[in-house]
């Protein structure tokens, strides 16, 4: 892991309008839902970097800005440098072939229709590269990266003869077969059985490992985070509300967000129940944000302060929390 | 209070017989939680189905009996069943924030299960609604309202009270947290412990997750294609697990304590139940497998005072 960035992320908004009914139209009421909000971060070439919290807490709107799939509402990111809502149609073209993703279900994410030959080379064929590689050699070698060897075992075969934990190597292989830069994983092991998750999750670290990837990792799940990933940004209606290295922040939680986030996982040991969690009552809708800090109503500390929102302020090396009681919460 | 003795459960399909459940044996006792764990495709839920005699069309009991209470389920007449449905055995579903009726208020659907097997008044439901929603942390004002006014950990709540209507003596628990975010899913389990202390029902709690039984549970059941390969007290079995599969299992899930070490995993897929082998079924993925594996099935032993396991070679695996 070096300290340049790969993907810069600026004050980055989205606003989803809520559709309504005739008469507030006419009156000339809208509403959003804020899905994602004023977030700034950096993606570090060869780290991994996951997104957890809870649903629609934002993260998967934000992995979904990255890839340029959805339009910014404000702010910029930038890919090495490069604004990715100012490029022309032929600059993202050639900066989509710098990153690809990897989504939850693989169920649904690949075609049933086609063999996995074809499931792989389709990023080769879209992106016209045809003829500039040899797509045989490139599918046969990605799914040998994958695991799924040797190839032509697999490659006349249709999604329905695989596995969950196969499909989902099939998936990464069609988003190595480019030689991507950043991969953008969307919960990619939370549809799957535990000991495959195991197996698709040490997959992939090889993999970064091996093609020096970087990786956006969105979970909901704070140990498959922890195993993951060096860094963790914890979300929470549309804003970091903590972000560090990853074992420091499951060690030393600064946001009580964070914190009981972290009590609130169920152990896999039966000596440690009975934890207590201090938050009370669920996550807000995202239409109706809080004012001030958008975790007070919930959050245990809470006091005036808190009507003024808090900034990420620095509370340990490379760590970052919004919360004025940060330094005392550690 | 219920026995499942040797329980086995076929689906018809295209490609034969599939044997879902295939010799399954265990018990639950009064005020007792247990726990069913299995990776998907187990046959956890059909176990789940044959105790309410639910199961879908193409699935038959082909052999084993089910008691619950002293008495056989799988051959009661349809009015004794009618009886135990929902009055003595209830099940909280999976994807339970989609199983409330939409246009129905929360009052109607739960007043319709309590009417089906009892002649009240409305005043005596609507006393008795209040007492559930109170059980399961809801104000009773918003019994009038309908689902899409509660959000997803509420609906659970709804569920559960729905469940406890007629004071069940077991409450079947399909995945009751599966859909629900970290911090809501420690409130229903906190809910379960808590309502399990104060009306003492018996829950089979039916999860992949094996965090959740570490929570909830006093004993789990491991099931693997069809087989229970490990029974027995939890703290014993996470403490000292003796199957090949319940050890893979337990290294295979990431910790958030002690040093992050590299996960352990189980290769290959789980067999074929439309053509079983004679071997033992964790056969092929299995690290300590030997000749005999492949030729005997293995039957579940006995191997402390509250444990049983089913592995020829749990002794030899023990002590490597």
């Amino acid at each position: 892991m070096t300290n340049e960035t790969l993907v810069e992320v600026k004050n980055i908004k989205k606003l989803f309008p809520v559709r309504r009914g005739l008469f507030a139209r006419s009156r000339g009421e809208h509403r959003f839902v804020h899905a994602v909000e004023d977030i700034s971060v950096d993606i570090r070439k060869g780290e991994v970097l996951s997104l957890v919290g809870e649903s629609g807490c934002g993260k998967t709107t934000l992995a979904r800005l990255i890839l340029r799939l959805l339009n910014r509402t404000d702010g910029t990111i930038l890919f090495e440098g490069q604004d990715l809502f100012a490029a022309s149609g032929g600059e993202m073209r050639k900066l989509r072939l710098q990153m690809q993703a990897v989504f939850q279900d693989p169920y649904a994410s690949l075609d049933p229709k086609k063999t996995i030959s074809q499931v792989v080379s389709e990023p080769l064929v879209v992106n016209h590269l045809k003829k500039t590689v040899n797509v045989h050699e490139r599918v046969r070698e990605s799914l040998t990266a994958v695991g799924l060897s040797p190839p032509e075992l697999y490659l006349s075969k249709f999604p329905y003869e695989l596995s969950g934990g196969q499909r989902q190597r099939v998936a990464i292989a069609r988003a190595l077969v480019i030689n991507p830069r950043l991969i953008v994983a969307d919960e990619p092991v939370s549809m799957l059985d535990v000991s495959i998750r195991a197996e698709i999750l040490t997959l992939m670290l090889d993999l970064k490992q091996k093609y020096n990837l970087t990786y956006l990792f969105i979970t909901h799940d704070l140990a498959v985070a922890r195993y993951i990933s060096d860094r963790m940004a914890v979300m929470y209606l549309g804003k970091i509300v903590e972000i560090g290295p990853a074992e420091e922040i499951c060690a030393n939680p600064a946001h009580p967000y964070t914190k009981a986030l972290l009590s609130a996982l169920p152990s896999a040991d039966p000596k440690a129940r009975h934890k207590d969690v201090q938050i009370k009552g669920e996550v807000p809708n995202a239409i109706d944000i809080p004012t001030g800090c958008r975790f007070r109503p919930r959050c245990p500390y809470a006091f005036e302060k808190c009507t003024v929102e808090p900034e990420l302020l620095q509370v340990g090396t490379d760590h970052y929390a919004a919360c004025y009681l940060a330094e005392e919460m550690r | 209070m219920l026995s499942v003795e040797g329980l086995r459960v076929y689906y018809q399909t295209n490609r034969g017989l599939l044997k879902a459940v295939d010799g399954v044996s265990f018990a639950v006792e009064k005020g007792e939680i247990v726990g069913l764990v299995g990776e998907s495709a187990c046959g956890k839920t059909t176990v789940a189905m044959s105790i309410m005699k639910l199961l879908p069309t193409g699935a038959r009991v082909y052999d084993g009996t089910i008691q619950f209470l002293g008495k056989d389920i799988l051959n009661a007449a349809d009015e004794h069943l009618r009886n135990i449905r929902w009055k003595q055995i209830s099940i909280i579903f999976q994807g339970a924030l989609n199983s409330l009726n939409p246009v129905l208020t929360v009052r109607e659907q739960i007043s319709e299960g309590i009417l089906a097997h009892e002649t009240v008044d409305k005043k005596t439901i609507d006393s008795r609604i209040d007492t559930l929603f109170r059980y399961v942390g809801l104000d009773p004002a918003r019994k009038k309202d309908y689902p899409h006014e509660f959000s997803g950990g509420m609906k659970q709540r709804i569920m559960i009270a729905m469940a406890l209507a007629c004071n069940p003596a077991l409450v079947i628990a399909d995945e009751p947290t599966t859909a629900l975010d970290v911090v809501v899913q420690h409130q229903i389990l906190d809910l379960i412990r808590s309502l399990r202390e104060k009306l003492q029902i018996s829950m089979l709690l039916i999860t992949h997750d094996l965090s959740v039984v570490a929570e909830l549970s006093d004993k789990i059941a491991i099931m693997y294609a069809g087989k229970i390969v490990e029974f027995g007290d939890t703290f014993q079995i996470f403490e000292n697990p003796k199957h090949p599969y319940t050890r893979a299992l337990l290294k295979s899930i990431p910790r958030m304590q002690g040093s992050k070490t590299r996960l352990a995993y189980i290769s290959g897929s789980v067999p074929d139940l439309t053509r079983p082998v004679p071997s033992c079924r964790f056969f092929e993925r299995c690290p300590y497998a030997q000749k005999r594996c492949a030729e005997v099935e293995p039957e579940i032993e006995q191997v402390g005072q509250n444990q049983s396991v089913a592995c020829h070679f749990w002794r030899d695996i023990q002590s490597q």
